[in-house]
């Protein structure tokens, strides 16, 4: 039993005795043509849409759905422009001058509700290109080639036209070195150009964290504190929007809330990390201070994350701040304010 | 026999030197926050031009906009900076440096022989709310050794016995070029009986004879960078001492055993051992052993101007060099009693002598020669990163066309003929060229004189990544 060990004795084999290989295992299949018609090109799916078609599913509007809402809004509309009729018509039958103010009011109404609804759809636009803008410049931010940012930096230019931002945009692009690689332009750009403006909307999202803060801390009624910070959050995005030189209107303030709020909403994980830790700082306040104080400080850090977020979506190009620092400086500076 | 003396017998003199200094350097930091920052290199890299420029460019950091990468400077949060310099035995000759590169013509300035200190005391407002409320101004002290780049080379005799370090220095001189440049000199050696009664005359005109041999192997043509030991070159206060008459023995004999005290061999490790305990000891312990970050400055240009040898010869020794500095993570307490390098950057310096579009060529190339050295670092976990700058900017930018093609190329001052000049040097590659490239007149990578350096008014067109290097270095502690 013992003679026989449990493991294999090292042996020594010629060289020349080992398995050939065959030649059918490793041949590789010879070059050879095919005939045209046997084969079929494999399609190459771009990347960009497929995802997109993944992300966004096509809105399937039922016919019933277009036949009511085109026919409600064929009906008001027709019962509108009837009814201002009537009364123009009654104004003048009474008096002419009755007549002449209702026409003007009116008018007045028709044209700068065309001016709005114009202001809204150019913001949007902007904001669209601002996304554009963004993207490309994000893609742009770390690489060390040369010559790639000029593109970017004339749409920035036409971009900037007309705008505050014009004359710090313009100083910075004539200090750029010629050393500088692209990344290293973006990053410049990024820094100097937007230095005022940046401060400014900091200083803004700090303004309307804090008053939503106090405002739910001293509220009385639970159901008021919504209505609250939804009112200083529009009024904080409208002022950001002004800042960065993105035209004000409804539809640009709301197409802008529905991106802070998807974003919000998606932020993931990293996010999450800054909220424990907000929490901790909070919970020693909240603890000695009572459960409205901390109501209110909480809903200060959910305005100031909705303006730091609106701040990432009005700016053409990336901050270098990470946005966890951001949110964290912006955290401390409330938590100091809002302390007793 | 008094207690110090006792101690000093009981534990032993190097490491109660070693604690003194420490507790000494403890107690003056305090809170304060030191930073005490390496700069690296070999001879003729530029570290001397390198610390000139970042110390002026802080210096004037307050008033001028040249730095915008700097965060604290762009931000305008630095109120003053103070140099300290004079406090220390020997202070850095930055105003000579700065003057040198102020007046007309411009000069680079000389080339380091001795040791000088830098100190800068960085007054500056905290960025965070919080940080302002507890102090509205707060003060960095920054730390800088300028030395010559010759002693550098000395530090990897540190853990090398003399038998070790001929063996390694016999492997040298096996290769070419040093093979046929220092044929005379090994058949010199090889009629040597080392186990004979040592003769100092014989010593003297053999060790002057191999420092002849090590000035002819860093001379311009050769450009080798490994020359050990490097006091024979460059001796400092040491000159005439007979410390220095020390060199390798390339044939010893067979049998170490045999060696008699008194014999030329035992004469000469007698000396070896001395060198490197009273010499590169000293030097180590005193200024190599505690720093907090590290600046590695390459003259990539004269590698590739040089050729393969000089390639190989530059990487060996940097390689070896970095091993003698202590690297790992280091926290708030760590850099108070047991500092390690937690941040490295490594720099191709002289930039600005490679057109603008050559600086990611640069960077690449620059990371072939530090691979070795590079990667020992990442094991350790530290945080290192590859910078093509120019700490003074000698060339402009210039545009040329060139059998219908625009090419970029470089305007400057010729360093030797002083006549303006525009130059295409050519393209940095990215992988080591292959010995048939190399010789032909694929690079020409001239030296330009500086640009004027102003006293005040500093541009960020004075420098390349100047403000990134110092950003990488020091940005997180502001």
């Amino acid at each position: 039993m013992s003679d026989q060990p449990n493991w294999k004795q090292p042996v020594f084999i010629n060289p020349d005795n080992l398995k050939e290989k065959t030649a059918a295992e490793d041949a590789a299949p010879l070059a050879q043509e095919f005939p045209l018609a046997s084969v079929s090109v494999t399609q190459e799916q771009d990347e960009s849409t497929r995802l997109d078609r993944l992300t966004r599913p096509k809105k399937k509007n039922s016919r019933w759905t277009t036949l009511f809402s085109t026919s409600i809004v064929a009906l008001l509309s027709v019962g509108v422009i009837s009814e201002i009729y009537r009364l123009v018509r009654w104004g003048f039958d009474t008096h002419p001058v009755l007549g002449v103010t209702f026409v003007a009011v009116t008018s007045i109404a028709a044209i700068s509700g065309l001016i709005w609804t114009w202001q809204g759809f150019k913001g949007l636009r902007q904001l669209k290109q601002t996304e554009a803008l963004h993207a490309e410049a994000d893609a742009l931010r770390h690489q060390k080639t040369h010559g790639q940012a000029v593109p970017l930096l004339k749409k920035l230019d036409s971009y900037y036209e007309n705008t505050a931002v014009n004359k710090s945009f313009k100083e910075a692009l004539q200090q750029i070195d010629s050393a500088y690689n692209d990344g290293e332009i973006i990053r410049y750009i990024s820094q100097h150009a937007l230095k005022d403006q940046d401060e400014a909307a900091r200083r803004c999202v700090h303004r309307y964290s804090v008053q939503s803060g106090i405002m739910v801390a001293l509220s009385p009624y639970a159901t008021f504190d919504m209505w609250l910070v939804g009112w200083r959050n529009l009024k904080m995005l409208r002022e950001i929007t002004d800042i960065y030189g993105i035209s004000p209107g409804a539809a640009t303030q709301w197409n802008l809330l529905k991106k802070v709020l998807h974003n919000i909403a998606f932020a993931g994980l990293s996010e999450m990390t800054i909220h424990a830790s907000s929490h901790v700082l909070g919970s020693s306040l909240t603890s000695t201070v009572s459960a409205r104080a901390g109501q209110g400080i909480g809903a200060g850090l959910f305005t100031a994350r909705s303006g730091l977020q609106a701040i990432r979506l009005c700016r053409p190009l990336p901050q270098e701040q990470s946005d966890q620092l951001q949110l964290s400086t912006v955290t401390q500076s409330i938590l100091s304010d809002l302390k007793p | 026999m008094g207690l110090g003396s006792r101690l000093k017998s009981l534990i032993g003199e190097d490491l109660l030197d070693d604690i003194q200094h420490q507790l000494k350097e403890v107690a003056t930091q305090g809170l304060d926050r030191h930073l005490k920052i390496a700069v690296t290199g070999l001879s003729r890299s530029g570290k001397t031009v390198f610390i000139t420029s970042l110390v002026h460019h802080l210096l004037e950091a307050n008033q001028s906009r040249s730095l915008p990468f700097f965060e604290v400077a762009s931000d305008q949060r630095i109120i003053s900076v103070k140099d300290l310099s004079s406090s220390s035995d020997s202070p850095f000759p930055l105003r000579q440096s700065v003057q040198a590169l102020g007046q007309e013509p411009p000069l680079w300035p000389e080339s380091t022989t001795g040791l000088s200190e830098v100190k800068l005391a960085i007054r500056y407002k905290p960025s965070g709310r919080l940080q302002r409320l507890i102090n509205d101004s707060a003060t960095l002290y920054l730390d800088i050794i300028d030395y010559p780049g010759e002693w550098l080379l000395d530090l990897p005799l540190l853990h090398l016995d003399f038998a070790q370090w001929c063996r390694k220095q016999q492997q040298l001189f096996s290769v070419e070029p040093r093979a046929s440049l220092a044929a005379n000199w090994s058949k010199a050696q090889s009629d040597i009986d080392w186990l004979a009664p040592a003769d100092d005359d014989t010593l003297a005109i053999l060790s002057s004879e191999y420092t002849k041999l090590l000035h002819l192997l860093r001379n311009q043509e050769n450009a080798l960078s490994m020359i050990q030991p490097g006091r024979c070159v460059l001796p400092g206060e040491l000159a005439s001492s007979t410390l220095l008459q020390l060199f390798p023995i390339l044939n010893p004999p067979p049998d170490l055993s045999q060696i008699t005290a008194g014999s030329m061999y035992q004469r000469l490790q007698q000396r070896y051992d001395d060198y490197r305990e009273q010499i590169v000891k000293r030097f180590y312990r005193e200024h190599f052993s505690r720093f907090d970050r590290q600046v590695v400055l390459v003259d990539c240009l004269k590698a590739l101007n040089h050729g393969k040898p000089c390639f190989d010869d530059m990487k060996l020794a940097l390689t070896e060099i970095l091993q003698s500095f202590n690297y790992g993570s280091s926290g708030f307490l760590r850099r108070l009693f047991s500092p390690q390098i937690d941040k490295v950057l490594f720099a191709s310096s002289k930039a600005d002598h490679v057109t603008a579009n050559q600086h990611h060529n640069l960077d690449k190339f620059l990371e072939l020669i530090i691979q070795d050295a590079q990667r020992e670092m990442r094991f350790e976990g530290i945080d290192t990163r590859c910078m093509a700058l120019a700490s003074i900017r000698s060339t402009e930018s210039a545009e040329a066309v060139l059998d219908g093609q625009t090419i970029s190329c470089l305007k400057g001052i010729n360093k030797e003929t002083g006549e303006t000049m525009a130059l295409f040097p050519g393209e940095v590659p990215v992988e080591l060229p292959t010995g048939k490239d190399w010789n032909s007149s694929r690079f020409r990578f001239l030296d330009f004189a500086p640009c004027k350096l102003p006293q005040t008014d500093l541009k960020p067109t004075h420098h390349i990544r100047l403000d990134q290097a110092l950003e990488y270095l020091t940005g997180d502690m502001f």
